[in-house]
């Protein structure tokens, strides 16, 4: 009779209490795990997508949804700004770079980014094959789009989902990015114009319609058109992302309009003083991301905190029914116990049989909780589609290992107690009295 | 000197339940503490045992004084040569007839758990939980399980007070039986007057 074969027998003996204190603890591991998992990848993201930006210039509204959406594309764009403006600000002497934005259609839930390449050599992303876009309606993909070079594809009107389709303009994939682990993955970048065409708005690019392959290298500065130059007042009040359909014939074409900008600046101080300057015009917002970056953690983080909290309440309910199971069968079991003493157990074996026990619990609890919890945050990024566009996977952390420390301990200090007071038995009360 | 018991004295809440107990048992001489209900019996056997400690006096076992020894000298003692066939019986419940008869054990030998539950006529009730067998049934595999590890000496309360004559008379040639098998001393306590001509001593309790 193994000591092991003992306590897997009074397991089963009591085994309702045994499978719900392991049942108490695998959901304590469980909601532990996907909490951190899920907090500990939404920070992630956070940081390396916002890496480096230092101001983000969109319209006014929201700065934490302009910063959200044009930085991390999740939320929808505060509207848009006259591109001459955003021109204006992208020569200010202050600004190191500048990367304009035009949102407003997507493939499949990925958004159609026009843009310049200087946003793909910001995030230092590299072409897995083919080609940058050197002309309107050619697109690189990023990695986890699922397109292939040579594809072609038609943008749906807005930044999710299926809205209007724009038939007329085929996209043609020229390239496909490696994955590098930040939003881009998850876009389709093209030229600036390609998005404003779409939208019936003036070109601002002068590659717009060359078609040589000696252009290669064209310089991807953003030069105007002087004809093109509006005042940008027209469409003051139009702060939609692009959203209204407008005729393709380029004589009716109206003054061009980007969603943001994304800049980075020469000095700290320009950081400051700069969003400052911006937001005292009338039409402009500028944001700090770091800044809005931190009202947003601080709100995730309160969030994620009373999930925390909800976790630690059930590890703590799981080892006090680990700890009563152990204790309130340990009344009916001091007989038993008395016997294992009195024909040599010692004392400190009695402790160990009992802590054994605790400790199976919490060990195959904790271990449920593990896959529960892997399997839970599987199911989680399917319900949740950003967590599934962001990448989100099982990384098994320092965080992780030190819920699942404290659980054992947890299990060890519930299952001690009862095992303490085990080992005391009163071997000859135990054998001589009637009860 | 198998047991040297010197002026023990016992007393539990201000009551003196043993006053002055003297007691000598060679090996191989089987010993009856006979006396009433309450006399103590129960209480001499688990000092006799080192179960208990004496309020004064003192008791040796193979020449070693129960007092000089650690607690786990004391559980390696018994261990090895003590089996007790409790008042209560006091199988584990949740555990089978073998598994039972095995915790002495510290390697099952099945062979010989499987002679003990042959000669005990428990055949067939090897894989029974304890706490699903007959009393009779219970008492033998109490039996087996003193008997197993071929202790020196058999430690038997209250074998027979529940059993009627025939009975009586089984259970204790069982126990005589397999301690003379393995060359064992009983020490029994009963308040049962019937099995007192079995006994080389008898110690009466008041
Ligand atoms: N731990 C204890 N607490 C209180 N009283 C005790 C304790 N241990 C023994 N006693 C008392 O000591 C007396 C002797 O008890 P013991 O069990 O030795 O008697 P016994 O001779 O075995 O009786 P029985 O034949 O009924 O088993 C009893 O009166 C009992 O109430
Ligand atoms: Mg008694």
């Amino acid at each position: 009779m193994t000591d092991v074969s003992l306590v897997l027998s009074s397991l089963k003996s009591r085994w309702l209490n045994s499978l719900l204190s392991v049942f108490l603890t695998a959901f304590g591991v469980m909601l532990a795990l996907v909490v951190i998992q899920f907090s500990q990848h939404v920070q992630n993201r956070l940081s390396s997508d916002g890496q480096g930006i230092d101001i983000v210039v969109g319209a006014k509204g929201s700065p934490l949804q302009m910063v959200l959406s044009s930085v991390y594309h999740i939320d929808i764009p505060t509207g848009n700004i006259p591109y001459d403006q955003a021109k204006k600000l992208m020569k200010n002497p202050q600004v190191k770079t500048a990367i304009p934005l035009a949102l407003g259609d997507n493939w499949k839930g990925y958004r159609i980014v026009g843009t310049t390449p200087e946003y793909m050599k910001h995030y230092g992303a590299e072409l897995k094959s083919g080609e940058p876009w050197h002309k309107a309606f050619e697109a690189v993909a990023g990695s986890s789009v699922g397109l292939e070079i040579g594809e072609s594809f038609v943008g749906a009107h807005g930044l999710v989902g299926h809205g209007h389709i724009h038939e007329e303009e085929k996209y043609q994939v020229t390239g496909v990015m490696k994955p590098i682990g930040t939003v881009l993955d998850r876009l389709i970048l093209t030229s600036l114009d390609s998005v404003l065409n779409i939208h019936g708005q003036e070109s601002v690019e002068h590659t717009e319609h060359d078609h040589g392959h000696e252009d290669k290298h064209h310089d991807h500065d953003n030069h105007e058109h002087e004809e093109h130059d509006h005042d940008g007042h027209a469409h003051e009040d139009e702060h939609h992302a692009h959203d209204e359909h407008k005729h393709h014939d380029h004589e009716e074409r109206v003054a061009p309009e980007i969603t943001a900008l994304l800049l980075t600046t020469k000095s700290p101080i320009a950081n400051m003083n700069l969003p400052r300057t911006i937001n005292r015009g009338s039409t402009l917002q500028a944001a700090n991301p770091a800044l809005e970056l931190t009202r947003l953690t601080s709100m995730l983080g309160l969030g994620s905190k009373s999930f925390q909290a909800l976790a630690m309440l059930l590890i703590i309910i799981a080892s006090l029914s680990i700890f009563s199971g152990l204790a309130g069968s340990l009344e009916n079991r001091m007989g038993d116990l008395a016997v294992l003493r009195a024909i040599g157990y010692s004392k400190s074996r009695v402790f160990k049989i009992i802590t054994l026990e605790g400790m199976i619990i919490t060990v195959s609890g904790t271990a449920l909780g593990v896959i529960m919890g892997a399997g839970g945050f599987l199911v989680l990024k399917t319900i949740v589609p950003p967590l599934q566009s962001s990448g989100a996977e099982i990384r098994f952390t320092s965080d992780s290992a030190l819920i699942i420390c404290s659980v054992l301990i947890a299990g060890f200090v519930a299952a001690m107690i009862p095992a303490i007071r085990a080992a005391k038995v009163d071997v000859a009360r135990q054998v001589s009295r009637n009860t | 000197m198998l047991f040297d018991v010197n002026n023990v004295c016992f007393t539990v809440r201000n009551t003196q339940i043993l006053d002055n107990v003297n007691l000598h048992v060679e090996a191989g001489q089987s010993l009856l503490l006979l006396g009433p209900s309450g006399s103590g019996k129960t209480s001499l056997l688990n000092i006799l045992a080192g179960l208990s400690q004496p309020g004064s006096g003192e008791v040796k076992y193979n020449d070693q004084i129960y007092a000089a020894l650690s607690q786990s000298e004391l559980d390696r003692l018994r261990a090895n040569n003590f089996g007790f066939v409790f008042q209560k019986l006091l199988l584990i419940g949740h555990l089978s007839v073998e598994q039972n008869i095995g915790l002495s054990q510290s390697k099952a030998d099945h062979q010989r758990i499987k002679n003990l539950v042959d000669d005990l006529g428990l055949s067939g009730k090897e894989k029974q939980k304890a706490r699903d067998l007959s009393v009779g049934e219970a008492q033998r595999v109490a039996i087996a399980r003193a008997v197993v590890h071929n202790p020196t000496v058999i430690f038997a309360d209250e074998p027979t007070s529940a059993l009627d004559d025939i009975n009586a008379e089984k259970v204790m040639n069982l126990i005589f039986d397999q301690a003379k098998k393995s060359g064992a001393t009983v020490v029994a306590a009963t308040h049962d007057a019937r099995i007192k001509g079995m006994f080389d001593n008898i110690l009466e309790i008041a």
